[in-house]
């Protein structure tokens, strides 16, 4: 078909090559800022674009230009993340941002995990919470982590970002690395917000529970575990079920698909919890 | 929207980069910045202003670490996707100087960009870059190379090809749209990481 007409929806996939004329990207970017659809078909246009780049093989100046940026860090400032994109003063910032490609994707309610309730005692629950290392405060800069699933079941995608960037932008959010990281689980991590009583699991690197097996959450308090939530998927953050509250550390044990009432298995990663 | 996409492997350090962390940037360097570099070349045929680009575009990757958004795509997409959009913004900025010039001395730099332009699969690597397009026609193919690896616009496009405007849009949106869905099959793309 030559005839070439669907409307403003139309201009996404030029806008996605930078093939618009000038005239044209305000009302690309306009549409955007208003069309879920387009918004996704971009993020994936990019992604698929980005694939088909060959990578520069490496050249006896690769290694001059490395050293040049790796010195110029220095001389620039890294802006504060934006934690409020719809406050009047960052909308600039945030419209210059979506310009560079960093178009926001849309954000769903926010989901309220219900609180359960279940204790059991665990032996190694004690010997863990004394264990609890330095916890990096990293404050703003987590909002880098916002929605790091990628899950495109839109719905509970967004559902999950909007957790996220929930407890991401919290002034007291935390980002807590694995202690008793076990194969495969030394880069998790778990970003926590006491204010909000929430805590997601961001699985950097961790592999898919074995068949019939699945990964559990835990929320450590003292001599008790609470379940807090399973997953098997290695691909997606999980947003931890029921509140922080006065936990001391969240864990996480591999158990019987379902997962259990109280831990079975020494768990494969803790996050000490400052109080 | 039943697509997985695999967890980002830079999502890790660029969180560490965000905090100002050197050799996490490093690591997102060492990944990203040969991608950047191809495209920024790509679009600009001139190796020199190929690194300048990417210097920039690696800088600005660190000074807005903190705002990246893994929901808007990976790393790697979001640095190339600057790296593009500043190689066709210089690109069309010398064309345009080039065209005032052109009015007075009858265009000697403009025929040679178009020349080189024209063989835009010639000097990428064009197995790969065929690969990863091979979903696609010829015509969207010619398009879709010529828009982006080439950095040049719809109107470009159509003046260049003798084809009516609409119809260049409408290869560009096919054309595009297979190769996303290529993608999201898990269809072997080139490129990648080497
Ligand atoms: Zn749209």
């Amino acid at each position: 078909m030559d005839g070439y007409d669907g409307g403003a929806h139309a201009l996404t996939p030029l806008y996605a090559v930078d093939a618009l004329e000038p005239g044209e990207v305000a009302a690309a970017e306009a549409h955007l800022d208003s069309c879920v659809t387009c918004r996704e078909e971009l993020v994936e246009v990019r992604e698929a674009l980005a694939a088909a780049v060959a990578d520069e093989p490496a050249e006896p100046s690769s290694a001059a230009l490395r050293a040049r940026v790796m010195a110029a860090l220095d001389d620039v400032p890294q802006l504060p993340a934006l934690t409020a994109p719809s406050a009047p003063d960052d909308e600039l910032a945030r419209r210059r941002a979506q310009h560079e490609g960093a178009d926001r994707a849309a954000s769903g309610p926010a989901p309220r995990p219900g609180r359960s309730r279940g204790t059991a005692p665990r032996r190694w629950v004690q010997g863990l919470v004394a264990a609890a290392a330095a916890v990096v405060v990293a404050g703003a800069a987590v909002t880098g982590y916002a929605a790091l699933q990628w899950r495109a079941d839109a719905q509970s995608a967004q559902q999950v970002a909007q957790a996220i960037t929930e407890v991401a932008g919290a002034p007291d959010a935390q980002m807590v690395d694995a202690q008793a990281g076990a194969d495969g689980w030394g880069s998790s991590r778990v970003m926590v917000s006491r204010s909000l009583g929430e805590a997601v699991l961001v699985p950097t690197g961790v592999e898919d529970a074995p068949s019939g097996r699945t990964w559990q959450l835990w929320f450590v308090s003292g001599g008790d575990a609470r379940p807090a939530g399973t997953f098997t998927g290695a691909g997606s953050a999980a947003v931890l079920s029921g509140a922080v509250d006065g936990a001391d550390a969240v864990a996480v044990t591999l158990e019987p698909a379902g997962g259990s009432q109280a831990p079975t298995t020494t768990p494969v990663a803790v996050y000490p919890l400052t109080a | 929207m039943e697509r997985e996409r695999a967890v980002d492997p830079l999502a890790a350090p660029m969180a560490r980069v965000a905090a100002g962390d050197r050799d996490a940037f490093g690591e997102v360097y060492d990944a990203v910045a040969p991608k950047v570099l191809a495209v920024t070349r790509a679009v600009l045929r001139n190796p020199s202003m190929a690194e300048e680009v990417t210097q920039e575009v690696l800088l600005e990757v660190w000074r807005q670490a903190a705002r990246y958004d893994p929901s808007a795509g990976s790393v790697a997409a979001w640095a190339t996707t600057i790296g593009h959009r500043r190689a066709v913004d210089r690109v069309r900025s010398v064309r345009a100087r080039e065209d005032r010039e052109d009015r007075v001395v009858a265009g000697e730099g403009r025929v040679e960009y178009d020349e080189v332009s024209e063989q835009v699969l010639q000097h990428e690597d064009e197995a790969r870059v065929r690969k990863a397009l091979k979903g696609l026609t010829e015509l969207q193919r010619e398009a879709v190379v010529m828009a982006y690896w080439g950095g040049r616009t719809s109107t470009e496009i159509s003046a260049q090809l003798g084809v009516p405007v609409p119809t260049v849009k409408t290869r560009l949106r096919d054309g595009l749209q297979r190769l996303r869905g290529d993608l999201a099959r898990g269809e072997p793309a080139a490129g990648g990481a080497s």
